[in-house]
């Protein structure tokens, strides 16, 4: 697992992040080897699966965290949360409910909220404010609805969009810019930052409801 | 203001709902968002697919290098680490069963627990009833009671409004709001609600910046007697 985070350490640099173009490309078989991995981690307890996934995971994660404005000391804390939820509930994940990618997406910002929950509650500047973060379980979502069909869906859809929309989503979800600060990054207008963000995604959402359409 | 999708109910459009997976929503309207997906299947199944493409740019996204010691303190924390009770796959508190009433989503029944906090209302004018939750950076969130058949005077807002409707309902116009539709408004919208006369209070969860601007002077000036 160490020998997986030291290589995958070397060659992703440490420049600074604000510097980074955003890097949007598909990896094909991603998906499928993180089945595989997660077979092994909550089959057998096999550490080593863990530590590929961590390899693969944990850089992204950590600059994840810190495009939110975490130190990143605070990130790679956080981070390791993250990959000990992975360990202690892999019986949990189930590839037919979506990717893994959307497991840990889901994870990391369940894990990220709950931190600066914490964090806040020690502020003395916002007394009263305290969780409002509680989030919603996947499994509360449409049952008739077969998630694995969702994620191909929404991968094909993900693949076809010129770089330029990929982007703006990149900057959207992995950075976590509001619609205004994607308009002031990019130079376009906020009305169409909104409809560069919406409209990919309602055509996902359009061929997503044909598959339920030909599941019911 | 509001996206009314193909699924029929009202919620905020796909861009707000991208911010909310992100986690860039403000506690409030991530709360808001949290309990509509509780009352909305079809909303769940929505933010379920935008996890799905937050996964995929994750996957791809170039990372951060990683301190030299990071995998000796992940093995030092599995060790130290009991295996967690009580949590979902994705890490949540499990909200436990309580006796809360029905009008309740589990997200506001936990954020209530988590905040050891009672719903205490307080009474405005026009019958109206308003329980406040939190106040946060300029955003407010509070439960609002209204009774049957109330018009609220026309007004208009000095920042976003969300409005989640928990119980009955209302009307906007020709718009018909219900239990799960979630309503969105900002300084550009004047309107006046009026309360279903159904014989049940309308009970709304609402995320304000900023405050209430009415219409009429007499509103204007009773406005910091009623407290709305």
């Amino acid at each position: 697992m160490r020998d997986h985070l030291q290589r995958e350490a070397a060659t992703e640099g440490s420049d600074n992040l604000s510097a980074r173009s955003a890097i949007v490309k598909a990896l094909p078989g991603r998906e499928r080897k993180d089945s595989i991995l997660m077979q092994r981690v909550s089959g057998s307890r096999d550490r080593a699966a863990l530590g590929e996934i961590a390899a693969h995971y944990a850089p992204r994660l950590k600059a994840w965290l810190m495009y939110r404005g975490e130190q990143s000391s605070t990130a790679e804390d956080i981070v390791q949360d993250v990959l000990i939820s992975i360990w202690t509930k892999a019986h949990q994940f189930n590839p037919v409910t979506g990717a893994f990618s959307s497991w840990i997406f889901r994870i990391v910002r369940n894990t990220w909220i709950d931190h600066k929950r914490k964090n806040d509650r020690m502020q003395p500047t916002a007394p009263d404010i305290v969780s409002t973060m509680a989030d919603v379980p996947v499994a509360a979502a449409d049952e008739n609805f077969d998630q694995s069909q969702s994620a191909l869906a929404v991968q094909a859809e993900l693949a076809k969009l010129p770089v330029e929309q990929k982007q703006i989503l990149h900057l959207a979800f992995f950075e976590g810019l509001s619609h205004s600060q994607i308009a002031e990054r990019t130079g376009l207008a906020l009305g169409t930052v909104k409809s560069r963000i919406r409209v990919p995604l309602k055509n996902m959402k359009s061929k997503l409801e044909n598959f339920r359409g030909a599941i019911q | 203001m509001n996206n009314m999708p193909q699924t029929a109910f009202h919620s905020v459009g796909e861009e707000w709902l991208a911010s909310y997976c992100a986690g860039g929503l403000s506690p409030a309207k991530h709360l808001l968002i949290s309990c509509q997906s509780t009352m909305k299947p079809e909303l769940s199944s929505r933010l379920a697919a935008m996890d799905q493409v937050g996964g995929a740019l994750l996957e791809s996204a170039q990372g951060e290098a990683l301190s030299k010691d990071f995998f000796e303190r992940i093995l030092e924390k599995m060790e130290a680490v009991p295996v967690s009770q009580g949590l979902n796959s994705a890490g949540e508190l499990q909200p436990e069963n309580t006796s809360r009433d029905a009008w309740v989503p589990s997200p506001l029944e936990d954020f209530l627990k988590r905040t050891g906090q009672e719903l205490r209302w307080k009474k405005l004018g026009f019958g109206v009833e308003r329980a406040s939750l939190s106040n946060d950076d300029g955003e407010e969130l509070y439960l609002l009671k209204a009774p049957p058949g109330l018009k609220v005077p026309r007004h208009t807002h000095e920042g976003e409004e969300w409005a989640l409707i928990l119980q009955g309902g209302y009307k906007v116009g020709t718009e018909s709001y219900g239990p799960g539709d979630l309503h969105r408004e900002d300084e550009s919208c004047t309107h006046q609600p009026i309360v279903d006369d159904d014989g049940e209070p309308c009970i709304t969860l609402v995320a304000l910046e900023g405050s209430l601007k009415f219409s009429n002077p007499i509103m204007r000036l009773l406005k910091p007697v009623i407290g709305i």
